[in-house]
């Protein structure tokens, strides 16, 4: 992970974000489950699926936010070796340099945690850009959110390759009411360098959102 | 020596010549008063008729005027000439409508006179605060009118032109009557500031003006302060009550940019995954919303939230803005009105 790529990042979410001017406190907090399906395909392919339990939150001010994720669960494969339960977390600092667009940057963790293998730890940091838009009234939501990892490293295994995500999803908010209920599919795949290892997950999330 | 006795002579006449034209009206009316007690009422009329009509500039006072008079008529009794005694006694009417004579002084055969004519002479006198502050509405001007004999009066306020401002009596008068007046002109508002018309209008049995008395008031207003009126609403604080411009074509492209990148980008961003379809129905989803906002958002079609929010702020500003014209409505009663009467003046239908 290059220092010189992160901070032209950071500078690119400061800049822009400083010209657009949106004023007061917002935010926004929603539960969500996750059906994950995850393959880890090195020498040999294994694969399993599980569900996920999280909360993510989202903090404004101004042209900034910041927004925060945790999700636990489990994933059972086809082989009591893939049994694990599933840990992931985020941090992003967005900047909003137009209303229906946003650029952030941030860590990005998640921990598996074999039964037999003992506990994979897996960091990175990755720069995000995030589409989102009223589709003809506030009562409909669609965004699009594409994540691409600057670096980071996995333990035990060494240095990443490359890690990318994208999420795309729909929210529809009930009438008269601040809540907005959704759907989403995610996927993200991240290449351990010296196992030569691609790890794969794939989700489909139901979230319950309130916008404050 | 004839001479000088003559100068001395000229001399004396001429000393005592100045003070029979230096006389005052006073001492005039003394004379009369003294030659009728002595019942020399040729003497007593004569003196009293110059006093009474003495252009010197000791004029009488309204007290003496009225004993002269008192005393004109009583001789005019008694020299049986009824009508003189009777013009006497009516100009003491008229000049004090319930001035009653002696009857200790005077027999009875000049105060039946007298009486008969005060029953006859149908006048009023008027008795007004000379300044007064009153609010227009509330307060109260009041005055009160005295009268020779029962007969009916009109009590108007009128401006100098004639017109009528408001009728404040109509009506019988027996002795006395107190006249009231708020400030306010027949249409319930408080009068407008400048000279005005007190006028009393008596009649006679038979419905014809007697006389009209009439005061000057001179009338200043003020007025309070009123608030302003608010503001009407910015139009920057107004929202659209109709789509305008692209909003559903922004639909249509934001759900066509995001249905397709659900669906396709899993494949660019995962190359060795195999993604399932459930990207399809969500990226379809996506798609059918912002073809569905797309329609639902074509311009002009309203927008019934923001109709809904503008009548709010419309309505809110109307609220405000009548309860500030209520308030200074209410300012508006609370003239305040200062009130001078002037000099009475009489026109009398019948002459002095």
């Amino acid at each position: 992970m290059s220092r010189r790529r992160t901070l032209g990042f950071v500078a690119l979410l400061l800049i822009p974000a400083s010209l657009q001017a949106q004023s007061g406190l917002r935010g926004s907090i929603s539960g969500f489950l996750g059906l994950p399906t995850v393959e880890r395909q090195s020498a040999d392919t294994a694969s399993g699926s599980g569900t996920l339990v999280g909360i993510e939150g989202v903090i404004g001010l101004g042209p900034f936010e910041l927004a925060g994720r945790y999700a636990q669960g489990s994933v059972s494969g086809d082989v009591v070796e893939d049994q694990r339960d599933l840990v992931e977390g985020e941090i992003v600092l967005r900047g909003r340099p137009l209303p229906y667009l946003w650029i952030g940057i941030g860590p990005y963790a998640r921990s598996y945690v074999f039964e037999t293998l003992g506990t994979e730890r897996w960091l990175t940091w990755e720069a995000r850009l995030g589409f989102e838009s009223a589709l003809g009234s506030d009562m409909l939501r669609a965004h699009l959110d594409v994540a691409y990892a600057l670096g980071g490293s996995a333990d035990p295994g060494g240095s990443l390759q490359g890690a990318r995500r994208v999420e795309g999803g729909i929210g529809v908010r009930l009438p008269r009411t601040p809540i907005e209920l959704g759907a989403a599919y995610r996927i993200e795949q991240a290449d351990i360098e010296n196992q030569l290892a691609t790890d794969i997950m794939e989700q489909l999330v139901f979230r319950v959102t309130v916008r404050l | 020596m004839r001479l000088l006795a003559g100068l001395v002579c000229f001399g004396l006449a001429g000393l005592s010549a100045a003070p029979l034209v230096a006389q005052s009206a006073s001492e005039l009316a003394e004379q009369g008063v003294e030659a009728y007690d002595v019942l020399d009422l040729d003497v007593a009329a004569g003196f009293l008729r110059r006093a009474l009509n003495s252009e010197s500039p000791d004029t009488l006072t309204h007290d003496d005027r009225i004993r002269a008079l008192t005393y004109l008529g009583a001789t005019e009794v008694f020299r049986e000439n009824p009508d003189s005694a009777q013009a006497a006694f009516r100009r003491i009417v008229r000049h004090d409508p319930r001035h009653v004579i002696d009857d200790v002084v005077f027999p009875p055969e000049v105060t039946s006179v007298f009486f008969l004519v005060r029953r006859d002479t149908k006048v009023v006198a008027v008795e007004l605060p000379e300044a007064t502050r009153i609010e227009a509405g509330s307060g109260t001007y009041a005055g009160q009118l005295f009268a020779s004999s029962f007969h009916r009066v009109t009590v108007n306020l009128d401006r100098p032109d004639g017109t009528q401002v408001r009728l404040l009596y109509q009506g019988v008068i027996g002795d006395s009557l107190e006249i009231q007046w708020n400030g306010l002109d027949a249409e319930g508002e408080p009068v407008t500031q400048g000279r005005y018309l007190l006028t009393v209008e008596s009649a006679t049995p038979e419905g014809m003006t007697a006389r009209v008395l009439r005061v000057p008031l001179d009338i200043a207003v003020e007025v309070p302060d009123t608030l302003p009126h608010p503001q009407p609403p910015a139009d920057s604080l107004f929202l659209p009550e109709t789509i305008e411009g692209q909003s559903g074509t922004r639909s249509l492209i934001a759900g066509l940019v995001a249905g397709v990148g659900v669906a396709v980008l899993p494949s660019a961003i995962a190359p060795d995954a195999s993604p399932s379809p459930a990207r399809f129905a969500v990226g379809g989803a996506i798609t059918v919303a912002g073809v569905i906002g797309f329609l639902k958002g074509r311009p002009g079609r309203g927008i019934p939230d923001n109709v809904q929010a503008n009548a709010a702020l419309r309505s809110e500003w109307q609220t405000r803005l009548d309860d500030v014209r209520r308030q200074n409505q209410a300012r508006l009663l609370e003239v305040t009105l200062t009130i001078v009467a002037g000099r009475p003046s009489v026109v009398d239908a019948e002459g002095p």
